[in-house]
């Protein structure tokens, strides 16, 4: 027993209790900032601790939590998530009022992230599932006045719980084949025990969990809730959905069936597959027809969610790795893509239809250009990380003899550049004649600052790729042992 | 005298299918919401037969784990109905579509 092992976990659950306590507490005028000050110095101590235990596997409660390489890089992504979410809401008119909430739910969120991703039992990884759902829930939710808000809300917690009784199911059918809830001991029980592959307890325990993690990575066809709870959901939310809860998910898939059921890899590989090929073509041809943004970046998600489960399909720890690298790519792309949103949603009356987005570049150089790299890295062009990113995820289908996961994901790119670039063209384009001007607001420094650390990641992760890929890599074999 | 695991099975699958029709037939949130509950038992039936069956208690406390967990869910569930019920009188999810696509 190490209780210095999870020492990540207690600073965030402290720092999201202080802020929920200030939530109760009358606050001075002065100190009205207090709030945001806990989550971004919690958040900033957290990684300095995640940085600092780099290393070698450190097992926390008797095996509950394993803290090693793999959690500890996916926590490296989940907090810069995080923190990017509370600069977004810094000062952000529409969540006054409810600050301290909205701090410590994001804190909690986060915290339920990485407890998802340091678990080394399936009681702690649906602890963990759970605990990022529910602060989910509310925070979709939170702008009560707001009739969206609360649809959103209400919705993805109707699909969230389902998904959440079938992940309980399939955890229950698998505790049945291995007797046991530890992800090691479950890997030793499938090693040892001849004749356990395709066994039908054990298909229905792999297709009802493919199908729970599904709702929540928003894979096809468990995705429908997606687009409304995106666009519905305050836009900082969006972004924490879009971008923490993705890391969450795909790190539970690569737990469970990269790390801990991968003898049986013959039992979910072709499945895994078929979900990755269509949540690609779903998810890119649903993108075509939005005229609004932040419903064109929901249903982009879903897409990259397509790309990343080829990373799971795969099954080997080439195909975890890239997954991990394109995880990065992902969320660095993805929050700068959001930053501008909110920026623009802040300047106009519906600042997410693409009509709002018309000559935005040309008002604003530094911001068009923001968000040009990000989705044309998000289409995968070269040399930006989303482009190196897929690269990996194609190469690791093609090494594996899953060629068809690399063709269909290479179409569906190439169908991906049209609704990109059609915001890319919309911004650089001249306002038509005859139009208002409007009014320019001061851009708030915390929001501009994710988008230029966004849109600089892109660009870095690509000259970088070879050193976080070698960090990748140790993540990945740090998976594959038991 | 116990009880085979089969007839755990059977009551948990029962319970698990008569969920999913609920999810799927019902449009009132609160029914929508007790259906999950169903749904949400029938693993912990499964997972106490199981917990039997290989005479190993953590399969009783992952059953007890989801019963918090499912207790947290129906709290933010009701408090959210309560907030649309108060904004519009009329309980569906159908018309819950201000947004389309």
């Amino acid at each position: 027993m190490n209780p210095g092992a999870a020492l990540t976990l207690y600073v965030m659950s402290a720092a999201t209790v202080l802020a929920l306590v200030l939530a109760v507490v009358p606050l001075p005028a002065t100190w009205r900032r207090l709030p945001e000050w806990v989550g971004f110095g919690g958040i900033v101590a957290t990684l300095a601790i995640a940085v600092a235990q780099w290393g070698e596997r450190q097992v926390g409660f008797s095996g509950e939590l394993q803290i090693d390489r793999f959690s500890l890089l996916l926590t490296w992504i989940i907090l810069p998530a995080a923190l990017a979410v509370i600069l977004f809401s810094w000062g952000e008119p529409a969540a006054a009022g409810r600050r301290p909430e909205f701090v410590g739910l994001v804190l909690a969120a986060a915290t339920g992230m990485m407890l998802t991703v340091m678990s080394g039992d399936l009681i702690t990884l649906f602890i963990g599932i759970e605990l990022l759902s529910v602060s989910l829930y509310i925070l979709c939710a939170i702008e009560v006045a707001r009739e969206r808000s609360l649809e959103s809300g209400l919705k993805y917690l109707i699909t969230g719980s389902i998904g959440t009784a079938i992940l309980i199911y399939g955890f229950a059918l698998l505790y049945g084949v291995a007797g046991t809830t530890s992800l090691s001991g479950i890997t030793e029980r499938l090693a040892t025990v001849d004749g356990l592959a395709s066994q039908p307890l054990l298909v229905a325990a792999i297709v009802l969990i493919v199908v729970a993690l599904g709702f929540k990575a928003s894979a096809v066809p468990f995705h429908m809730w997606t687009p409304d709870v995106y666009q519905g959901a305050p836009t900082p939310v969006t972004a924490f959905m879009g971008t923490g809860t993705k890391v969450a998910a795909m790190g539970a898939f690569l737990l469970v069936f990269t790390g801990a059921t991968h003898q049986v890899s013959g039992d979910w590989r072709a499945l895994i597959g078929a979900l990755a090929v269509a949540t690609m073509v779903v998810g890119n041809v649903g993108a075509l027809a939005q005229q609004n943004v932040k419903r064109m970046l929901a249903w982009s998600s879903v897409a990259q969610a397509g790309y990343l489960l080829i990373g799971v399909a795969v099954g080997t720890m080439a195909g975890a790795a890239a997954l991990t690298y394109y995880l990065f790519a992902y969320v660095a792309m993805t929050l700068a893509a959001f930053a501008i949103v909110i920026l623009r949603e802040r300047e106009v009356e519906a600042g997410d239809t693409l009509v709002a987005f018309t000559g935005f570049g040309r008002a604003r150089p530094w911001a068009g250009v923001v968000m040009t790299l990000a989705l044309l890295s998000l289409a995968g062009f070269p040399p930006l990380a989303g482009f190196v990113g897929k690269f990996l995820l194609f190469g690791s289908a093609v090494d594996a003899g899953m060629s068809w996961l690399a063709i269909v994901g290479a179409l569906a790119s190439v169908v991906s550049v049209v609704y990109y670039l059609r915001v890319v063209i919309v911004m650089w384009s001249p306002r038509p004649e005859g139009t208002r001007p409007e009014r320019r607001l001061r851009v708030p420094l915390s929001v501009a600052s994710v988008a230029v650390a966004g849109a600089v990641a892109v660009v870095a992760l690509a000259i970088w790729a070879q050193p976080l890929l070698d960090l990748c890599t140790d993540a990945a074999r740090a998976l594959m042992i038991p | 005298m116990s009880v085979p695991i089969g007839a755990y099975l059977a009551l948990s699958v029962a319970l698990l299918v008569l969920g999913l029709i609920g999810v799927m037939r019902r449009r009132n949130p609160l029914m929508l919401l007790l259906s999950v509950e169903l749904m949400l038992n029938a693993g912990n039936v499964a997972l106490i037969g199981f917990s039997r069956q290989w005479d190993d208690p953590s399969g009783q406390v992952f059953a007890l784990v989801v019963m918090v967990v499912a207790a947290a869910e129906v709290v933010i569930g009701l408090g959210l109905t309560v907030s649309v019920f108060r904004s519009r009188t009329n309980l569906d999810v159908d018309e819950l579509s201000s947004m389309r696509g």
